[in-house]
């Protein structure tokens, strides 16, 4: 295959190269509302990372702690707890009321457990990489099915 | 629910009400319309407390999003959005995580006691006499929480 061809390797999205700090908790303050394919990118790692962390069957004892330590974490950003335990759960396939979530706490919800899941599992920075960059795939897939 | 004669056991005035008020047709609005009363609305969120602890303790907190939901289908109020988080939350409060109720407002909170007491009621129902068991439950928490530490 000619090099010019190759497929590029890498996380290759702003909202992924982003993803990547809020895992190092590097991430600089966001000035500006992300775009709607930026939120899209944040939320489906987000279930990536729920789905690798929990079984659809775990105990919400469990969910519970992951959300205490998250919210702890970060106490100067207000979160309802049950708001963020429904996220995860919604992502690991649950029927949960999730609608009527503002899109700033919804956004910050994914970002701050996608940290937090991430550092649960102990990922290595190649499987940080990968995982941000199977969800930037995922969303250009979910884009073009829709047309969005 | 046919409480006559059932109502006069309960020893206090609060209890009265609070049973006159499930007899009702719209039991939720009728505990509601009692929540001006400060004894009324302690010795309801006593009966709250009792009501949702005797039917979750023990069991997969899961349930409780589940009766949430048949509850609000019930009252054809919406499932799927804020309203069914806070009555959840205000559920899982009583069961043992306060925090989880830490944003949501006192008049919200009010209206999902009066919504699950109010349940208590729904056909078949719960029978006469452990309604009344219930109530005097609650009247004996409002004494005892109520007595002042040595």
């Amino acid at each position: 295959m000619s090099p010019i061809f190759s497929p590029v390797h890498g996380i290759h999205t702003a909202a992924g190269r982003y993803l990547q700090r809020v895992a190092y908790e590097d991430a600089p303050a966001r000035s500006e509302s992300p775009t709607s394919a930026t939120r899209h990118v944040w939320e489906i790692a987000f279930g990536l990372a729920a789905r690798r962390r929990f079984e659809p069957d775990s105990p919400l004892a469990e969910i519970r702690r992951t959300v205490s330590a998250t919210l702890q974490l970060h106490s100067a950003v207000v979160l309802p707890p049950l708001t963020v335990e429904m996220l995860i759960r919604a992502a690991l396939g649950e029927d949960v009321p999730v609608d009527e979530i503002d899109d700033s706490v919804r956004t910050g919800a994914h970002l701050l457990l996608f940290a937090r899941l991430v550092d649960e599992l102990a990922l290595t920075d190649g499987e940080l990489e990968g995982l941000v960059v199977e969800a930037e795939e995922l969303a250009v897939d979910r884009i073009a099915e829709t047309g969005g | 629910m046919g409480q006559t004669g059932t109502i006069d056991k309960t020893a206090t005035a609060a209890g009265r009400l609070l049973l006159e008020a499930l007899g009702e047709e719209r039991p939720a609005r009728s505990l509601a319309r009692l929540t001006d009363s400060p004894r009324a609305g302690r010795l309801l969120r006593e009966l709250f407390t009792v009501a949702v602890r005797r039917s979750f303790v023990g069991r997969d907190p899961r349930d409780v999003t589940a009766y949430v939901r048949d509850l609000l289908e019930y009252e054809s109020l919406p499932t799927g959005g804020e309203l069914a988080r806070e009555t959840e939350a205000v559920i899982r409060a009583a069961l043992g995580e306060p925090e989880l109720t830490g944003t949501i407002p006192e008049r919200r909170r009010s209206e999902v006691i009066c919504l699950v007491v109010g349940d208590l009621v729904r056909p078949p129902g719960v029978p006469t006499a452990e309604l009344v068991a219930l109530v005097h439950q609650a009247e004996w928490r409002v004494t005892r929480f109520d007595r002042p530490s040595l």
